[in-house]
């Protein structure tokens, strides 16, 4: 079923789209709230905010931005409101996947890819906010410099800066 | 054609994901063999792109029901910080005659209603009533705040 008529049937209120929605979606839109905030029970608030808000927001959706974009600034949006509301950070740290499926890689393979996916995390981490995302929307998530504008709610030179910038940064980061 | 080093940088994560057309892939390959700068830069591509953060557990389920989309998901008594599940028991107990249960279903919930005494329905079977009507089937569903109200409509 093509996004779209999902889309037309969540605004109606039909409940499998909705599940859908959430979650072909939900990596994305948790990682983006993880990125801003660095703390996974804030993430996790955050990312349940987004989508509450997307579905309150859907009627107005126009569909001039891809709904995926429109979808990540408002978890942008939120991640920054829960950043803001937070008075005590509770520090739980992010955990990370690796996409390789565990049956296909042996345990000292997954022992090393779990330290270098630490060491990215914390080094992408040190990056100033709107470099961290660029380069994580760019290179996790598969955004075009275009997307990650729309997401970010910047312009496309914008998106390149801080991807460049960024990418530039992570490589000296990762050979201290 | 020869592609500067910050050109080439904003392309590589497209020839990672194969997404270039292949004469540009071809002039993107060409440079590589020739500059260790990107090629190390590509390699730092390929490593990021592999990593996505794990998602928390339930946490789908939790925006589900936040959303209005799914069944609130059901929380053991036994990861219940201890005041509510004293409540939780204290309000079992009222119920159930003197039996402590943990996990009461809504069968078990109405063969108990049954069998008590008909002055001990009323308001205390009004606040399980509206436990059931809110999507609650069980004590462990109710919150801190619901659990109270309903102990004092049972001891009143």
């Amino acid at each position: 079923m093509d996004e779209s008529s999902l889309l037309e049937r969540a605004r109606s209120g039909d409940r499998e789209a909705t599940e859908l929605l959430v979650r072909h979606h939900l990596r994305d839109v948790y990682e983006m709230t993880a990125r801003v905030l660095g703390d996974r029970d804030l993430a996790e608030d955050a990312a349940q905010d987004a989508f509450v808000n997307m579905l309150r927001a859907l009627p107005r959706f126009r569909g001039e931005s891809s709904f995926k974009t429109w979808l990540l600034r408002i978890a942008l949006n939120s991640a920054r409101t829960v950043g803001r509301r937070k008075t005590r950070r509770r520090e739980t740290p992010l955990t990370l996947v690796d996409e390789m499926p565990d049956h296909e890689v042996d345990a000292a393979t997954r022992l090393v890819r779990s330290d270098e996916a630490r060491r990215i995390e914390e080094r992408l981490a040190r990056l100033p906010e709107k470099q961290r995302l660029a380069v994580s929307l760019r290179l996790q998530q598969g955004l075009s410099y275009a997307e990650i504008a729309a997401a970010m709610d910047g312009t496309e030179g914008a998106a390149r800066v801080n991807y460049h910038l960024g990418i530039k940064r992570l490589r000296e980061l990762m050979n201290e | 054609m020869t592609l500067n080093c910050e050109w080439v940088s904003e392309q590589l994560p497209d020839l990672h994901t194969g997404r270039l057309e292949p004469l540009r892939e071809a002039e993107m390959r060409a440079h590589l063999a020739s500059c260790s700068d990107c090629r190390e830069e590509l390699e730092l591509v390929a490593r990021v792109s592999r990593h996505r953060l794990d998602l928390p557990e339930g946490l789908e389920s939790r925006i589900l029901v936040a959303a209005g989309a799914g069944q609130e998901p059901r929380r053991r008594l036994n990861m219940l910080p201890p005041r509510r599940m004293a409540l939780a028991a204290s309000i079992a107990v009222a119920l159930l005659g003197g039996a402590v249960v943990l996990n009461v279903s809504v069968d078990e919930f109405t063969v108990a209603q049954d069998a008590l005494a008909p002055e001990q329905s009323g308001a205390g079977w009004i606040g399980v009533e509206a436990a059931f009507v809110s999507g609650a089937s069980s004590l462990e569903d109710l919150t801190e705040e619901e659990l109270e109200t309903l102990l004092a409509e049972l001891g009143s």
